[in-house]
């Protein structure tokens, strides 16, 4: 089954560099600019994918999200996208059960990399 | 149930004399054990993977880093939880040292109260991983005073087979069953078997 990678941001613009980044590798995405929309699917996701979550959702708290991931018995790797490099943004994400925080702005090379290391299918 | 040998200590590993004797100065000032080392070297002297408490670690340190030592510590299969506390940090080192298992990242200066609640979390972590621990290693204990024929009529037990059940399966008789049954209960200090089934399925017990 292909996998895929869904991608909570209310940056539009950040979602489609992203979505056509991925695209060019033959990897899916499925975009929400909203948490709440992004959750009510949430049961019915594909196995096998990955999160992409911004640390700035404008209708629900980031931690929140992944708790309600959680308590949902949802264990899908999350990695937080920052608007800036905040340590104690970080720790706090990281602390939350984050697989990993990067920081916009983002390079292609560093997203491309990360997805490959968490074994998401990149060029296959 | 076995209790640890040591009470938790907090120890301290700072290069920097001042932050060391503060931190030192604010763990004590609630009450809590604490273990000051001027290099992670020095701390390595004395670590042995049974201690309990949890570590305050500085990341830059001279001969050996805050983050050789986590390493270190993982090798060794170490569980203690770690603090990294740093003047100089920035969010790739903060993920990293995250990632390798430390369950805080404070950057200095740090307020004090800040420090105190991840030392209660880091310390609370620890207890609950070493009790269950304790309670797998007790249990372990106890499974291998068994004798073989008692694992057999113990699996069968668990499996919800009644005493006639198993009797017919091992070719013994029903009393025997009881026996073994007697013996299993008292090998595991239970006085029935829901309390058996109960003991092994909660690791926090």
């Amino acid at each position: 089954m292909k996998k895929m990678t869904y991608m909570v941001d209310p940056d539009i613009a950040f979602c489609e560099r992203i979505s056509s980044l991925l695209s060019s590798s033959s990897l899916a995405t499925k975009t929400f600019g909203r948490a709440k929309d992004f959750l009510e699917q949430s049961d019915s996701m594909e196995p096998d994918s990955l999160l992409i979550l911004s640390s700035n959702i404008p209708d629900m708290d980031t931690v929140e999200v992944m708790q309600e991931l959680k308590k949902r018995g949802n264990d899908i790797p999350v990695i937080v996208v920052g608007e800036d490099d905040d340590v104690p943004q970080a720790v706090k994400f990281m602390r939350a059960g984050a697989v990993d925080f990067i920081w916009k702005p983002l390079a292609n090379q560093k997203l491309k990399a990360l997805i490959e290391k968490l074994g998401v299918s990149i060029n296959k | 149930m076995i209790e640890p040998l040591k009470e938790p200590t907090v120890y301290i590993i700072d290069d920097d004399d001042a932050v060391r004797d503060s931190i030192m100065e604010l763990v004590k000032s609630v009450n809590l054990n604490a273990e000051a080392f001027a290099s992670a070297l020095d701390f390595l002297e004395i670590f042995t993977t049974d201690l309990p408490g949890c570590l305050v670690l500085d990341v830059r340190m001279a001969r050996m880093s805050g983050l050789i030592l986590q390493d270190k510590l993982n090798i060794m299969g170490a569980t203690l939880p770690i603090i990294f506390i740093t003047g100089h940090g920035d969010v790739e080192m903060a993920v990293s040292v995250l990632k390798a298992g430390a369950v805080d990242f404070i950057q200095k200066p740090y307020h004090e109260q800040n420090l105190l609640d991840s030392i209660a979390n880091a310390l609370e972590l620890d207890a609950r991983n070493r009790n269950i621990s304790l309670h797998e290693d007790a249990i372990k204990q106890h499974y291998e005073e068994l004798t073989p024929r008692e694992h057999e009529v113990m699996d069968s037990l668990l499996q919800g087979l009644s005493n006639k059940l198993i009797a017919r399966n091992l070719e013994i008789s029903s009393r025997t069953v009881e026996v073994h049954r007697q013996h299993i209960l008292q090998k595991y200090r239970v006085k029935s078997l829901t309390q058996l089934i109960h003991l092994l399925n909660r690791p926090e017990a």
